[in-house]
């Protein structure tokens, strides 16, 4: 290896470890706790309906978490003398936006329908970008949150792919699941999963994003 | 012409260049779990590491104990940082040389 290469590899060393610094925890272990929490609370709400009643306890809940992942940030940004609006917040939207806007378009177009099965394919979406939006920004986020994408994709993909009659052993347990069922498994059981994990494992001084 | 001599070699090896870099990337102390979670290290590998750029005064480590478990925070200090910008600006030269 010649001195130049050896320069550029070195910078390479130094470029990797300065992404890495960069990482942005955008779903907090307590908001994923509360998330998970809201989202069992939503299921045994909206168990039995579906449709626009269906979809309204679950659109309450995604704002009840939506607001109190803010007050994280903020409590979180205001410990470290931060900015609210930080770089890792701003990418991190970034990536996730796009995924998270057409999932949800394309789920509530479903849930308009307005029969269950069709609010299963909705809440099958909605889990299936909601993974692909944490996976989106998974350069910047850390390992934990890359496998809740991926439990998230996986699921998602395997609720669809039930509903699509792909296979008969996956098509007759997603019919004997209503769309709260998938959506507790997913949105509740991963979150609790997850944020259960962060909360028993990080550092006790941590502060989420 | 680039004496390469000024090179740190205490710096120069991939371990402890990726501690630096990591240390350098912000001004919050890294905790020993955090350093371990970016790196693809033994604990017995980052401690050598750790103490030999500590040894030369690079970094700093602070042992904090109290409610939960200990844990020491490591900074990177002046004399550190000035290397660090000292070894970037080799590098540097190393590239330019090459245009």
């Amino acid at each position: 290896m010649t001195t130049r290469e050896e320069a550029v590899e070195q910078l390479r060393v130094i470029r990797t470890m300065m992404e890495r610094a960069t990482i942005f925890r955008a779903l907090s272990g307590e908001t994923a706790l509360m998330g998970g929490a809201a989202a069992l609370a939503a299921a045994w709400m909206s168990d039995g309906k579906c449709g626009w009643s269906w979809a309204y306890y679950w659109l309450i809940g995604l704002g009840l978490v939506l607001i109190f992942n803010v007050i994280q940030i903020l409590r979180a940004s205001s410990a470290r003398h931060r900015v609210f609006w930080s770089t890792g917040l701003r990418t991190a939207l970034r990536g996730a936006f796009p995924s998270l806007v057409a999932g949800g378009f394309l789920g509530l177009l479903y849930v308009r329908i307005g029969v269950p099965e069709q609010t299963k394919v909705a809440a099958s979406i909605w889990i299936l970008n909601y993974g692909i939006a944490l996976l989106a920004i998974r350069e910047f986020a850390p390992r934990s949150m890359i496998w809740l994408g991926w439990a998230f994709v996986t699921f998602g993909l395997l609720c669809l792919g039930g509903l699509t009659y792909l296979s008969g052993f996956l098509s007759h347990t997603v019919a004997t699941l209503s769309a709260s069922h998938l959506m507790a498994i997913a949105f509740g059981g991963f979150h609790l999963l997850y944020g259960g994990i962060i909360v028993t494992t990080s550092r006790r001084d941590e502060s989420p994003p | 012409m680039i004496d390469f001599s000024q090179l740190d070699k205490l710096i120069h090896e991939k371990g402890r260049l990726s501690i630096m870099t990591l240390l350098a990337s912000r001004i919050d102390p890294w905790a020993f779990q955090d350093l371990k979670g970016q790196l693809d290290m033994s604990d017995g590998n980052l401690i050598t590491h750790l103490r030999t750029l500590e040894k030369v005064g690079f970094i700093g480590g602070e042992k904090l104990t109290g409610d939960g478990r200990p844990q020491t925070l490591y900074t990177l200090t002046t004399t550190g940082r000035d290397a660090f910008i000292a070894y970037l600006a080799i590098l540097e030269k190393i590239l330019d040389l090459g245009k």
